[in-house]
């Protein structure tokens, strides 16, 4: 039986940003969202994905230099759906486009 | 004749293309769901069916699309993938010079970029409806005008307003004002392309960089307004729409069908990903698919919605069912029931714990 690879869907957010007024997308700043998140990805993909939540007023420490550096030069934009450690979704999103995008980089990373 | 189909089902369209055992293009169909998915399946694989030569016989089926599960368990697929990866597969395929693929779709938009073939980076479009072929449709629609005529309208532009295009909401407002202002319906219209390609650069583009030759495909390419307008944006003609643009993904499909079905004796697909399974030899004849037949467009299915309760949300699914037997489920926010297992009871009887019938659990027929 072949191991699949992990795949880390890390989601940095800035909960305290002015945000749109129509609240379109998951709001990940909510602890219940965010379980119901990630239940949703263990339904779909069982073990094989791992979803981490980084609220940046928090802790900018943990937040890669290169994305830090394009965060700053307004080159992605926050709340940013990074998996495995690339930037795929700049801006708001749902669990289907976050879903889907996890598939990509799964049938991407397949032999 | 041997034909692959790739089915590519989505929230506002259903594409259906034929390729032959060479990977060549042979027919498609391209139609709206209006919300029927398991009918516009039906539909057009009996419109498929009607134009097919007689000799004519289905090796190997594909199919992608948000709604892939659903056309895979009602069609018979033998290959299920993402939409990105067809693209791709068929983009490689179509236009192998392509660098950057920009998809924009009915309720979701896409950029690839590519490098020798293979996908370098990828990005997907945000929640928002502003920068995606609904919103389009929305607006024509509120001209008065066909979405089919928006983009020759557009082309007649000769002084283009500017539309704010980063909110749908104040998109609508600014056009109803430059409609007040006057202003010539075509400058509008092509105002609204601009602003559609501009969102999709800061939105889906944001911070990548779109090199060329670029390939513009998805339902959204046929409006030669919006070609125009990417052209215009991005400050370069290469950018290039592929012979059926709004098929792309269904041919991926196809394609995909081809290479885990089709005849491994010689040619191209000497080898595919089950030979290198079954330790690189290829087997001796083709591998026998799982398409229903085209029967299933006259078959009658029935769908009880229900209201999933295994998040906040609240979604309503729908339980897709023929002759008693439920073959599958679709519908909601996200795959939960997409995935489980067609006729399996226990689709987890932790799911089952977690839904309840929608409207009183009544039953609605997909087809009369």
């Amino acid at each position: 039986m072949t191991r699949r690879a992990k795949v880390i869907a890390t989601i940095l957010d800035d909960p305290a940003r002015p945000a749109c007024e129509a609240r379109c997308g998951l709001d990940l700043s909510s602890e219940e969202v965010r379980r119901s998140t990630a239940e949703a990805l263990r339904g779909r993909f069982g073990g094989q994905v791992e979803l981490q939540y980084t609220a940046l007023d928090a802790s900018r420490a943990a937040v890669p230099p290169e994305i830090a550096r394009r965060l700053h030069a307004g080159d992605l934009v926050l709340p940013l759906l990074l998996v495995n450690g690339k930037p795929r979704i700049s801006g708001y999103f749902d669990l289907h486009a976050l879903q889907e995008v996890i598939q990509a980089e799964i049938e991407m990373a397949a032999p | 004749m041997n034909l692959y189909l790739g089915i590519d089902i989505g929230s506002v369209t259903i594409k259906l293309a034929l390729i032959d055992r060479a990977g060549h293009f042979v027919d498609s169909v391209y139609r709206r769901t209006q919300g029927q998915p398991v009918q516009a399946l039906q539909q057009g694989l009996a419109e498929l069916r009607a134009r097919l030569p007689g000799k004519a016989a289905i090796r190997g089926v594909g199919t992608t699309g948000s709604a892939r599960y659903l056309a895979a368990a009602i069609a018979g697929g033998d290959v299920v993938k993402n939409e990105i990866t067809s693209q791709v597969v068929a983009t490689a395929r179509t236009v192998p010079a392509a660098r950057t693929i920009v998809e924009i779709g009915g309720q979701d938009s896409k950029l690839v970029l590519l490098e020798d073939g293979t996908v370098a980076d990828f990005s997907m479009n945000t929640v928002c409806a502003a920068g995606t072929g609904s919103f389009l449709d929305h607006q024509a629609a509120r001209l008065g005008i066909a979405i089919e005529d928006l983009g020759a309208r557009a082309l007649r532009s000769r002084h283009p307003v500017r539309i704010t295009g980063k909110c749908t909401v104040f998109a609508e407002s600014d056009m109803i004002s430059k409609q007040q202002m006057g202003h010539p319906l075509e400058d509008i219209l092509y105002g609204l392309c601009l602003a559609l390609a501009r969102n999709y650069l800061a939105n889906v583009g944001l911070g990548r960089e779109i090199r060329t030759p670029a390939v513009f495909q998805g339902g959204v390419a046929f409006n030669q307004g919006m070609v125009r307008a990417f052209k215009e944006v991005l400050g370069t003609g290469e950018v290039m729409v592929p012979p059926h643009p709004e098929a792309m993904g269904a041919i991926g499909a196809a394609l995909l069908a081809l290479e885990e079905m089709g005849p491994r004796t010689g040619g191209a697909h000497e080898c595919g990903p089950r030979d290198r399974a079954a330790g690189g030899r290829p087997p001796a004849v083709e591998a026998r698919t799982a398409f229903a037949g085209f029967a299933v467009s006259e078959a009658l299915y029935t769908t009880t919605p229900f209201e999933c309760r295994a998040c906040p949300n609240l979604c309503e699914v729908a339980r897709v069912s023929l002759d008693g037997r439920v073959i599958a489920t679709c519908g909601g926010r996200c795959d939960l029931w997409e995935h489980a297992p067609a006729g399996d009871p226990a689709a987890g009887p932790a799911r089952r714990r977690k839904e309840v019938p929608a409207s009183g659990g009544r039953r609605r027929r997909q087809r009369e």
